[in-house]
């Protein structure tokens, strides 16, 4: 199978995958509309055009929330697909792109609610001893490169929180258009924005202190 | 905040100026923030500090940001139309057993709807004319209980003849409407082939 790999630059401010200017993200809004209208009156082609044209930006979005690159691609297929399905109830005076990727977004957390219900109730189907970690891999975390501890630490982000965080800080959505996703003024967006980079440095120095007091630890746990 | 900024050069004070680096460090400031912020900093050696860390905790972002992701080359739209085509047929076959069901439930409930038109219409009551049959030319001249509001006048052309035992026999022309005559008074009666207004 190919692999494409995909670096972020600072101009992919545009919501679709391609990447336009202010200019042109008018002309792309105004030719969502005409497709959207044309998808709705039964165009399944109009629909793909707009599939082709948000795939790789909407399995972008959701890999941030989860690693998994099938997964991925199996939440934007639901995600088009849900969006297919509700055409009829989407209001065509509202941009497309936003109210997908808020589709997707909620998707991609219905999932990671459902298998963290999933490791619950793993954990309470388990003995006591089951539940202790294994001492020879005491922190598995050592072995994480820089990347995967920085998803470990946006994971102990509230959820509203991460959202704002991932869709602006990675993925160079603007203010007015993570609003527009999440559906809450620009006001709110800005005060959870700051709150949020609260949150990630916060978590990101928690998790340092514990690195740094690992060393103690495991030389008391020897001796002991 | 910005009402703090819109009373002059009011000192911002650590709290806020905390929430402006949050902001700062993502160029999300305005550009009256971004300079009480920077006039704050240049007083504060705490706030300086903390500003470093936030820039060191967003530069940790920026760096997974500029990350490659590595995704399939496949489109997922062969997949998604796959699916909406499945659906479709799923939708349409089980339709047709409902579409079943409901034709029998519209003919049971249109089979009882007669049934109590049929009903309703046997059980009506029967409306008896107060006035018998006559033969045409003669009448009876008891009144029907008729509103006065609905009596409509009518001129109505017939003849009085005198029967042997003194009463008046009125012979309407066969055209008249008998059902709209009232009682005839004996100071109503005329002679001959006067017109009569009841």
């Amino acid at each position: 199978m190919a692999v494409r790999i995909h670096q972020m630059t600072d101009s992919d401010s545009a919501f679709c995958s391609s990447v336009p200017s202010s200019e042109d993200a008018g002309l792309q809004a105004a030719s969502d509309a005409r497709l959207v209208d044309e998808a709705r009156r039964g165009d399944t082609e109009s629909f793909g055009q707009l599939v082709l044209r948000y795939e790789r930006r909407v399995i972008r979005v959701i890999r941030r929330f989860m690693p998994d690159d099938q997964m991925a691609q199996d939440l934007t297929q639901e995600a088009f697909l849900r969006a297919y399905e509700r055409l009829e109830q989407f209001d065509p005076s509202r941009r497309f792109g936003p109210w997908l990727f808020r589709i997707a977004v909620n998707l991609t957390y219905d999932h990671l609610r459902r298998v963290k219900r999933r490791g619950k109730w793993a954990l309470f189907s388990e003995t006591g001893q089951d539940r202790t970690p294994d001492p020879a891999t005491l922190d598995p975390r050592v072995h994480l490169d820089l990347s995967q501890e920085v998803q470990m630490v946006l994971a102990d982000v509230p959820e509203a929180y991460r959202t704002v965080l991932i869709l602006r800080d990675l993925e160079g959505f603007s203010t007015s258009e993570v609003a527009a996703v999440t559906e809450r003024s620009e006001a709110t967006i800005r005060w959870r924005l700051a709150e949020a980079r609260r949150m990630f440095r916060e978590a990101w120095d928690r998790r340092e202190r514990s690195f740094e007091e690992m060393p103690a630890d495991e030389s008391s746990a020897a001796e002991r | 905040m910005n009402h703090l900024l819109r009373k002059g050069r009011c000192p911002v004070k650590c709290s806020d100026a905390r929430h402006l680096i949050h902001l700062s460090v993502g160029d999300d400031n305005l550009p009256d923030e971004e300079q009480a912020l920077g006039e704050h900093l240049h007083t504060c050696s705490d706030c300086r500090a903390y500003n470093a860390g936030m820039v060191d905790a967003m530069q940790l972002l920026h760096d997974l940001r500029n990350s490659t992701i590595v995704t399939s080359d496949r489109s997922v739209w062969r997949s998604v139309i796959g699916r909406i085509k499945d659906r479709r047929s799923f939708a349409r076959t089980s339709r047709q057993p409902q579409r079943e069901f409901h034709g029998g439930v519209v003919a049971l409930c249109a089979l009882s709807l007669v049934l109590a038109f049929v009903t309703i219409v046997q059980n009506l009551p029967v409306n008896d004319s107060p006035f018998a049959s006559v033969p045409d030319g003669s009448m009876n001249v008891s009144a029907p209980t008729i509103p006065a509001s609905r009596v409509q006048p009518q001129v109505v052309r017939g003849t009085f003849q005198l029967n042997p035992d003194g009463t008046y026999r009125l012979l309407f022309e066969p055209s008249a409407n008998r059902n709209a005559v009232s009682s005839i008074t004996p100071e109503a009666i005329p002679t001959g082939n006067d017109q009569v207004h009841f």
